[in-house]
């Protein structure tokens, strides 16, 4: 029976999708928002990653225009580090954005982009007893100087973990006490 | 909905596991409840909270040997037949839960 169990667990193991997320740990999805985009009618967003400190823009990270509503898309390789630029609208030339070309691309960035939103996330790891489910970031945005932080922060939870949590624990102790009245009983 | 749905698959598991040892036991029909009602409140909300990071196979192993103690020591039978019924209870609750909650939500 010691064996069957220990040759189980070690099957179940090789099971676990570790490679996925940390098991033990889920995933909270950041959703993040640029308030105030109608005060810059002249100029378009973009939003890129790039890996370390080279360039703006890794083709590993991605490339996205920030729409009318705000709202910042992205998401890459997750050691990628994502911002948001400002490009004027005579300036901008959705061509060389499109072509693919990590160098034409960042050479391109690197003259008239202006960053606007600067360690955006759009996920992070958390551990399963996290209420937490999803966070939105809201910022508001100016030219001159980058928003490292969003200017608010709404967390939606689920409190659905603490019936996960408490629910087996209230189980437990009942069956606890079951077996040692039982056991007193047959003492007697 | 996510609560109904958790809510739900725990009420099915304690009925569908209370059929298996009802029919195995066959006798002490509100014992056999109870001891559903505690037995899958300690499984089925633990099974439901990992799922999301684990897969769902070796979890419901690591359910299936769990319960084999609590079945063994709360109904007061042996190892072979606590084997037994844990199977079947899971196996069971299982394939008839996935299929009940697939054809109820989706």
């Amino acid at each position: 029976m010691k064996y069957l169990v220990l040759i189980v667990l070690l099957f179940s193991l090789t099971l676990v999708s570790a490679d996925m997320i940390t098991p033990g740990e889920k995933t909270i999805s950041i959703e993040n928002k640029i308030t105030n985009i109608h005060d810059f009618p002249e100029y378009i967003f973009v939003s890129t990653g790039r890996l370390g400190d080279v360039g703006k823009y890794n083709e590993m990270c991605g490339l996205e225009l920030v729409g009318d509503d705000g709202v910042i898309l992205g998401g890459g390789y997750k050691f990628c580090s994502f911002s948001v630029y400002a490009v004027k609208e005579q300036e901008f030339n959705e061509e060389i954005l499109n072509s693919g070309n990590v160098n034409e691309i960042n050479n391109y960035l690197d003259l008239y982009a202006t960053e606007v939103v600067q360690n955006v996330r759009f996920s992070e790891s958390a551990s399963l007893s996290d209420t937490r489910e999803l966070i939105l970031n809201s910022y508001s945005i100016k030219l001159e100087e980058p928003s490292i932080e969003p200017n608010n922060i709404e967390i939606e939870r689920n409190y659905l973990v603490y019936f996960y949590i408490l629910v087996p624990i209230f189980a437990l102790i009942i069956i606890a006490v079951v077996l040692i009245k039982r056991r007193k009983h047959a003492s007697h | 909905m996510l609560a109904i749905r958790v809510v739900l698959a725990l009420v099915f598991t304690i009925l569908i596991e209370f059929l298996v040892y009802a029919v195995i036991i066959r006798k002490d029909y509100g014992r056999l409840i109870f001891y559903s009602i505690l037995i899958n409140s300690v499984t089925n909300p633990l099974l439901n909270f990992l799922q999301g990071s684990f897969n769902i196979i070796p979890l419901e192993i690591l359910v299936f040997f769990a319960e084999i103690f609590l079945i063994k020591y709360l109904l007061e039978i042996d190892y072979k037949k606590a084997v037994g019924i844990s199977l079947i209870a899971n196996l069971l609750s299982f394939v008839f839960g996935f299929f009940l909650l697939l054809f109820i939500f989706w």
